[in-house]
């Protein structure tokens, strides 16, 4: 993977397939649950995808974790997660763990 | 009181096609569905050829009254979901104007476990057996981690038994009754008949009812293998399934989907619908004998054929026609002829019996519902569907079975038989719907 934006728009297209949406319908600020109408079952799927592409595994925990860290930064409780949950936020999961670099 | 039940829509999903009208079309015309298995190398195995329906998985998919759920549905489960979705379109039901409380749902399904119906031979030999090169598990306990991460995570979602009925209640936010039965052969059978009950006591206003299965994989083609009961006549595959037939050898697997929408009279009178035809019986009863054994007093199908009538109240003479289980195997069809006899007595020499097996196969989970569609559209079109394939009447199933083509006649009441692993038995019995605004039902 080249940059962060090829990544992006990888996953992208995989969240858009996953959920039967046209890819230029879906970018880095659409919430997975409140603007694509995802549901816990989709990013099951959303993550296997991820992980057959990009040849790592999640841990366990790690969605959680992401999920948690997101709400500790935003100063928010665990329910207004969904509100925070961007594809933004999962490709820059995802570019931490096939790059080693954290997010500008 | 005490509602009386209709059946206000159809639809079907079959080796013939999609639609009621395709499904029609080939059994009226004794057209059988038997294909040789091209989908995976099945050379080493004793039976090589099915019905299996012939669209894909993404022409299944583009038919789905809700596409974004494919990725959730097996094979059966999309079948289901679209000959569902056929019976509500034919109903007229708006499912909005519902009282969603009062709208139930009763699935005949199969349980398929972590191996998910709808894998491709590739995916199969990669979860299941893993035995690649690179990944051959060196102990159990790697065996078990690659499980787990080659897995697709949502195969346990997609093969849950209960998944048809969660999907449509979603599909059609129907609040109520949200049934799945697992009964092998019969599962379908009893989702209808259990829900007619209901339906009945007032307890539900409508419902869909009905099953599905998918037979035709790799693993079900090893499970009925194993147990010896397919037809092993791959020279002449199609005319392999032959019910009643003297020279016999097993059933033929099928795939398919069938579901009707149940409605009580009152409900019908209140938004005027046009009813198909009307659901009068039903019986079940176990033999309590073997797993795999039908015994020979066949007391099991006496009693659930009696139980339809009685329930219907019918006398024997007033069955005009039974879609018998019939399925090709050396055991059911001496053993349902031999019952018919029991319950029917002299009457059996002359009720016209047919078992639409011959040409679709067996459904399994959706057997019992594939075959009252049948039994609707043949008393709608005054026909009898033909057995095909019987050559020589076995001596042991002396029975006025349909042969050489269809029948036609007119057609009052049908009695459809389920028979199934376990010792299970289902019975269903129709009417003609043409008198339910006269009769006096409440």
């Amino acid at each position: 993977m080249e940059s962060r934006t090829d990544l992006t728009s990888e996953v992208i297209a995989i969240v858009a397939k996953s959920l039967l949406l046209r890819p230029e319908m879906v970018h880095e600020g659409s919430r997975f649950f409140l603007d694509l109408e995802a549901e816990s079952i989709d990013i099951l799927d959303i993550r296997f995808a991820i992980e057959s592409r990009f040849g790592f595994k999640f841990q366990n925990d790690e969605i959680r974790e992401l999920l948690q860290t997101i709400a500790a930064e935003q100063d928010v409780t665990e329910k207004d997660i969904p509100e925070l949950f961007t594809v933004g936020r999962l490709v820059d999961f995802v570019w931490l763990k096939i790059s080693g670099k954290k997010p500008n | 009181m005490v509602e009386r039940v209709f059946v206000t829509g159809i639809g079907v999903v079959s080796a013939f096609g999609v639609g009621q009208e395709t499904f029609w079309d080939h059994l009226a015309r004794g057209e059988s569905a038997s294909r040789l298995i091209d989908s995976f190398d099945a050379s080493q195995m004793p039976t090589r050829f099915w019905a299996n329906a012939l669209a894909s998985e993404d022409e299944l998919t583009d038919l789905l009254p809700n596409k974004r759920t494919g990725k959730l549905l097996t094979r059966a489960n999309k079948m289901a979901m679209i000959a569902a979705e056929e019976a509500m379109g034919q109903s007229g039901i708006d499912p909005t104007t519902l009282e969603g409380s009062r709208f139930g749902i009763s699935v005949g399904a199969s349980g398929v476990g972590l191996v998910d119906q709808g894998m491709s031979p590739l995916d199969y030999q990669s979860s299941l057996l893993l035995a690649t090169d690179q990944k051959r598990p060196q102990s159990e306990g790697q065996f078990w981690k690659l499980l787990l991460d080659q897995m697709h995570p949502l195969n346990p979602i997609r093969s849950i038994p209960n998944a048809i009925s969660a999907h449509l209640a979603i599909q059609y936010q129907a609040l109520g009754s949200c049934l799945t039965y697992t009964t092998a052969c019969t599962s379908s059978a009893q989702a209808i008949g259990e829900a007619m009950l209901m339906l009945r006591k007032g307890r539900q206003d409508v419902m869909i009812a009905g099953g599905a299965d998918s037979g035709t994989n790799p693993s079900n083609l090893l499970s009925f293998s194993l147990l010896g009961a397919l037809s092993t006549n791959n020279e002449q595959f199609q005319a392999a399934s032959r019910p009643f037939d003297r020279d016999r050898d097993g059933f033929m697997l099928g795939e398919g989907a069938a579901f009707l929408v149940l409605e009580t009279g009152s409900h019908c009178r209140k938004r005027n619908a046009r009813p198909l035809a009307e659901l009068i019986g039903y019986g079940s009863a176990s033999d309590a004998f073997r797993v795999t054994d039908e015994p020979e007093d066949a007391r099991g199908a006496i009693r659930a054929m009696a139980m339809a009538l009685d329930d219907a109240r019918l006398a024997p003479g007033q069955v005009d026609h039974i879609n018998a289980h019939g399925t090709s195997t050396r055991m059911n069809d001496p053993i349902e002829s031999f019952a018919i006899h029991s319950v029917f007595g002299p009457a059996a020499d002359r009720i016209p019996v047919t078992s639409t097996k011959s040409m679709i196969g067996h459904l399994v989970a959706g057997a019992g519902a594939i075959e009252l569609v049948a039994s609707v559209l043949a008393i709608k079109h005054k026909l009898i569907p033909p057995t095909i394939n019987i050559e020589h009447l076995d001596p042991a199933c002396k029975l006025d079975v349909v042969r050489g083509g269809s029948r036609a006649m007119p057609i009052q009441t049908i009695l459809s038989n389920s028979f199934g692993f376990g010792g299970q038995n289902a019975c269903l019995i129709i009417r003609a719907a043409n008198e339910v605004f006269n009769h006096e039902d409440e």
